[in-house]
C-alpha cells in the first residue's frame, strides 16, 4: 500500500526538521499534527532518521593541525605575497594536464553530454546566478579575490585547453537539479548498469554542454580509443545524435563490444541509425541479438517508433517481435500490417493483442473486401474469430476459399454451426470445401455441431446435416465414438430422449468400424434395455450396425435386425417390436 | 558560536554567553576592526574562531584534509587581503562568517574542478583520513565501531554524490547551519534558488540513503 503524501501545509516544518533549523516549537507542533495525520507520521519518520544519519555523520571531528602553525602559514602566505619576487600564486596548483590525458578529458565531456542526451528534452533553464556562474574561468587566484555577492564571481575551471577544446569556451550549466532527480534511471537508460551509476554519476553531473561541434570530435578519438568500454559507450551515445554516415558505421561496428550503449548511439541517430540497427538485427551472433534488444527495448520504452524506419526486407518475424513489445501499439496497426503483407509474424502479433477481436471488428466494418484483402481477414477471423466475421466467412466458404474452412470452424460458437448446417441443406457449397468445412466443423466441436443439427426447426435440415456430420466425422476417427458417448451420457435426461433417439437412428446408418467398433459397442449396451422403445430401438439398430452380436436378443428384435430395410422402416419396426416387449414384460 | 570560540574571546565572549546574546558578535567585530587595521593578532584571533567551520566546510567539498587545510590557510589570504572591501557594519559578524564560508566555497569549487577529482574519491579520501582518528577515540565494541563506521561511510558518501551546486547548499545549511539568505549571499544565488536545490538535495539524499533510512532509528 503506498504511503500517504504528507499534508502540503506541513511540507516546510518537515524540510526545517530534516535541515536541522527546526525550532522545539515547530517541532511540537509536526508531532501533533501527525499524531493524526499517517502521511505526516510517515515523513516525520522518515525525516528523523535522515537527521539522525545526519548527525551522526558530522559527529567526527576534523583532524587538525596545530592552530598555531595553520596561523604562521597562513601569514606566511600572505608575506609571501606581498614580496616583490614572488609570482607563485599561493593555492597550490592542481597537476596540469598533459596532452596523454586529453582522452580522459574528452571523456569526461563525452560523459557531460552524454548525460545531457539521456536527459533528452529536459529543458535546460538559467537562472541569472547560473549564467554568472557558467562564465568562463579565469585562473584561480584572481577569481577567488573576489568576494561573493559580487558583480565578478568565480566560474568553472578548465584544467587545460583540452577540455576547453571539447567543451568550447560558452558552456551551459547542467541542470542537475532536474537531473538529479532521476539520475540512476537516466544512467541505467543510458544502457549502463546499476554498478556504474556510482561511477558515472559524478562525472555526468559536473561538465557542461553538448553543443560544441567539438564534442563529436571528441567523441570519436574517444570511440576509436582503447579506454574502458563504459566510456567509449559514452562516447558512442554522444556521437549517435550528430553522427554522420562514417560515424554511423563507426558505431555500428562496436555493437558487439560496446553492446547496448551502441545500439542506442545508433538508435539516438535518427531513421538512419536506426535503418543499420534493423540491418543488424537481421545478423546472427552477438550483433543481431544487441541491436534486436535495443530496437525491442526502444519500443517497449517509446523512446522512438523504430517500425518508422524499418527498411523494406525486414524479417517480419524480427519487425513483430519489436512491434509486439510496445505495449502502446494498436491491435489495428498490427493487423494492418499483416493485411498489407500477408507475413504471418504480423498476424501473430496481432492475436497477442487485447483489442484484437475489437480491431477486427472495426476492420469488417469498413465495408465489404474481396479477394486477397478478404482472405488475409479469414485467416484472421480463424485466429481471433469475431461474431462480425461469419459474414465474410460464410461468403469466402461460398467462394471457395480454401481458408473459409478453418476460419467458420472458428466462428461455431458465433453462429457457425448454424451457418454450416443451413449453407450443407441449401445445397450452395462446392463439395470439396463441404467437407472441409465439415470436418474442420466437426474435428472443432463435433458435439456443437450436433446440438445445432438437433434444434434444427426443418425436418429435413436436421436428418440431412447432422447425417452428414456424421458421416464426415467417422470416417475421421473418434468422432463418430464422441457422438455416441454424447448420446449415452445424455441418456439419463428425459428431456434429451429426442435428440438420443435422432442421433442413435443415425448412428446405425452410419459406416462406423474399425477400432472405434468396441467402445461404441460398449456404450451402446446399456441403451438397448431402455425403456423407451424408440432409444432401445435406435440402440439395437447402431449395435447391428457397428456388427454387434445379437443372436441373444428377443426374437422379434431378432427378426426385425434381419429384415433390414430403409432405416427410418426399420426403426419403426424395431421401435414397435420394442414396445411389445415392454408391454409383455410389464404385464 | 562554540565554546572554543568563546573561550577565545575571553571574558567578554563568555560575558555575552551568559548574558549578552551581542558580546560575541560585538566581540568579533571589534577585532574585525583592529585586523583591518593590520593587527595580526586581532585577526588571528578571527582564524581561531572561524577555522572550524572553514575547514569543515572545505573538506565536504574538496574531500580530503591535506586540500582542505590549504584551501582554509587561503580563505584566510583571501579575507586578509580583502579586509578594506568588507564594509558590513550591521551584523558584521555574522556577514563576515558568510563572506568568509563564500571565499572557502569558491576556492573549494576551483580547486575540485581544476583537479578533475570526482567526488566519490574525494569522500573515500576523507574517510580514510577520518576513519582511523575516530574510531582510536571510542571505546566501543568493534562491531558497533564497524556498523557506525559502514553507516558513516554511506553516509559521507550519499553527501559526495550529490552534484556540486546542490552539495554546496546543501553543506551550508544541513550541516553548517545557515540560513537560506545567508547561503544566497555565500553562493551568490538568489534565496529561493537556494530552496529549490536543497529541495533536490534532500530529495537525492534520501533516495541515495534509502536502505538506510529503513534500517537505520536514530532515535
Amino acid at each position: 500500500m503506498r504511503t500517504p503524501r504528507p499534508c502540503r501545509a506541513w511540507r516546510e516544518p518537515l524540510r526545517e526538521l530534516v535541515d536541522g533549523h527546526a525550532s522545539l516549537e515547530s517541532v511540537a507542533a509536526v508531532e501533533r499534527h501527525a499524531e493524526n495525520c499517517a502521511g505526516c507520521a510517515a515523513e516525520l519518520d522518515v525525516l528523523r532518521r535522515m537527521r539522525g544519519l545526519l548527525d551522526g555523520a558530522s559527529e567526527g571531528e576534523l583532524t587538525r593541525a596545530g592552530e598555531d602553525s595553520f596561523i604562521e602559514s597562513v601569514f606566511a602566505r600572505i608575506d609571501a605575497e606581498a614580496a616583490p619576487s614572488d609570482v607563485i600564486p599561493t593555492l597550490r596548483r592542481a597537476p596540469r594536464r598533459v596532452a596523454a590525458l586529453g582522452a580522459a578529458s574528452l571523456v569526461l565531456a563525452a560523459a557531460a553530454a552524454l548525460f545531457l542526451l539521456v536527459q533528452g528534452d529536459v529543458p535546460r533553464t538559467h537562472a541569472p546566478e547560473e549564467s554568472a556562474a557558467a562564465a568562463p574561468r579565469a585562473d584561480i587566484a584572481s577569481a577567488s579575490e573576489t568576494a561573493p555577492g559580487d558583480d565578478e564571481r568565480p566560474g568553472p575551471a578548465f584544467a587545460g585547453t583540452d577540455r576547453a577544446f571539447v567543451l568550447g569556451d560558452e558552456r551551459d550549466q547542467v541542470d542537475v537539479e532536474r537531473f538529479s532527480a532521476d539520475l540512476d534511471s537516466a544512467i541505467l537508460a543510458a544502457g549502463f548498469d546499476a554498478a556504474h551509476s556510482a561511477d558515472l554519476q559524478p562525472l555526468l553531473l559536473e561538465l557542461g554542454s553538448p553543443d560544441s561541434a567539438d564534442v563529436a570530435r571528441g567523441a570519436r578519438v574517444v570511440l576509436r580509443g582503447d579506454g574502458p568500454a563504459l566510456l567509449r559507450g559514452a562516447a558512442a551515445r554522444l556521437l549517435g545524435p550528430r553522427a554522420d554516415a562514417r560515424d554511423r558505421a563507426l558505431i555500428r561496428g562496436e555493437l558487439e563490444s560496446l553492446g547496448l550503449a551502441a545500439a542506442r548511439a545508433l538508435l539516438d541517430g535518427g531513421e538512419r541509425g536506426v535503418a543499420l540497427l534493423w540491418n543488424a538485427s537481421q545478423k546472427s551472433g552477438a550483433q543481431g541479438a544487441v541491436a534486436l534488444d535495443a530496437l525491442i527495448a526502444a519500443s517497449a520504452t517509446g523512446h522512438a517508433d523504430p517500425l518508422d524506419a524499418m527498411p523494406p526486407g525486414t524479417d517480419a518475424s524480427i519487425a513483430a517481435r519489436v512491434a509486439v513489445a510496445d505495449p502502446a501499439r494498436e491491435a489495428s496497426d498490427l493487423l494492418g500490417r499483416f493485411q498489407a503483407t500477408g507475413d504471418k509474424p504480423w498476424l501473430d502479433a496481432w492475436a497477442t493483442r487485447d483489442d484484437a477481436e475489437e480491431a477486427l471488428a472495426r476492420q469488417l466494418g469498413r465495408g465489404a473486401s474481396r479477394g486477397t484483402a478478404r482472405a488475409r481477414l479469414v485467416r484472421a477471423s480463424s485466429v481471433r474469430p469475431v461474431g462480425a466475421a461469419l459474414p465474410l466467412v460464410m461468403d469466402a466458404l461460398l467462394d471457395g476459399d480454401g481458408a473459409a474452412p478453418d476460419a467458420l470452424a472458428a466462428l461455431l460458437p458465433l453462429g457457425g454451426a448454424e451457418a454450416l448446417i443451413g449453407a450443407t441443406a441449401s445445397g450452395r457449397l462446392q463439395p470439396d470445401v463441404e467437407d472441409a468445412a465439415w470436418r474442420a466443423a466437426i474435428g472443432a466441436d463435433a458435439g456443437l455441431m450436433l446440438e445445432a443439427a438437433l434444434q434444427g426447426d426443418a425436418a429435413a435440415v436436421l436428418v440431412s446435416a447432422t447425417a452428414r456430420a456424421f458421416e464426415i466425422g467417422t470416417s475421421e476417427g473418434d468422432a463418430g465414438l464422441l457422438l455416441v458417448r454424447l448420446a449415452a451420457r445424455a441418456s439419463g435426461d428425459r428431456a434429451l430422449r429426442p435428440r438420443i433417439d435422432a442421433l442413435l437412428h443415425l448412428a446405425a446408418i452410419g459406416p462406423v468400424s474399425g477400432p472405434i467398433a468396441p467402445e461404441l459397442l460398449g456404450e451402446l449396451a446399456p441403451l438397448r434395455q431402455d425403456p423407451a422403445p424408440r432409444v432401445a430401438a435406435a440402440a439395437w439398430m447402431a449395435w447391428h450396425a457397428l456388427g454387434g452380436e445379437f443372436l441373444d436378443a428377443p426374437s422379434a428384435v431378432r427378426t426385425a435386425l434381419r429384415r433390414g430395410g430403409l432405416p427410418t422402416a426399420l426403426h419403426a419396426r424395431l421401435t414397435r417390436a420394442v414396445g411389445r416387449l415392454s408391454g409383455v414384460r410389464r404385464q | 558560536m562554540t565554546s572554543r570560540a568563546l573561550k577565545l574571546l575571553g571574558p567578554v565572549g563568555r560575558a555575552g554567553a551568559a548574558g549578552d546574546p551581542g558580546a560575541g558578535a560585538r566581540a568579533i567585530t571589534e577585532r574585525l576592526e583592529r585586523a583591518r587595521r593590520g593587527d595580526r593578532a586581532a585577526f588571528s584571533d578571527l582564524i581561531r574562531i572561524h577555522r572550524p567551520r572553514v575547514q569543515r566546510v572545505a573538506l565536504r567539498l574538496v574531500g580530503n584534509h591535506e586540500d582542505a587545510e590549504d584551501v582554509a590557510q587561503e580563505a584566510f589570504v583571501r579575507a586578509w587581503r580583502g579586509l578594506d572591501t568588507f564594509r558590513e557594519t550591521e551584523r558584521a559578524a555574522s556577514a563576515f562568517s558568510s563572506w568568509l564560508l563564500g571565499i572557502t566555497v569558491h576556492l573549494s569549487r576551483d580547486l575540485q574542478r581544476a583537479r578533475g577529482r570526482r567526488p566519490e574519491d574525494a569522500a573515500a579520501s576523507l574517510l580514510d583520513d577520518q576513519g582511523s582518528d575516530q574510531l582510536a577515540g571510542t571505546a566501543r565494541t568493534p562491531s558497533a565501531l564497524s556498523a557506525e563506521a559502514e553507516t558513516r561511510r554511506r553516509v559521507e558518501l550519499a553527501i559526495a554524490a550529490l552534484p556540486e551546486r546542490l552539495r554546496v547548499p546543501f553543506v551550508l545549511r544541513a550541516l553548517e547551519g545557515q540560513s537560506y539568505d545567508d547561503i544566497a549571499r555565500i553562493t551568490g544565488m538568489r534565496a529561493a534558488t537556494v530552496r529549490t536545490q536543497m529541495v533536490q538535495a534532500r530529495r537525492a539524499l534520501r533516495r541515495m540513503l534509502g536502505p538506510l533510512l529503513d534500517e537505520e532509528d536514530p532515535r
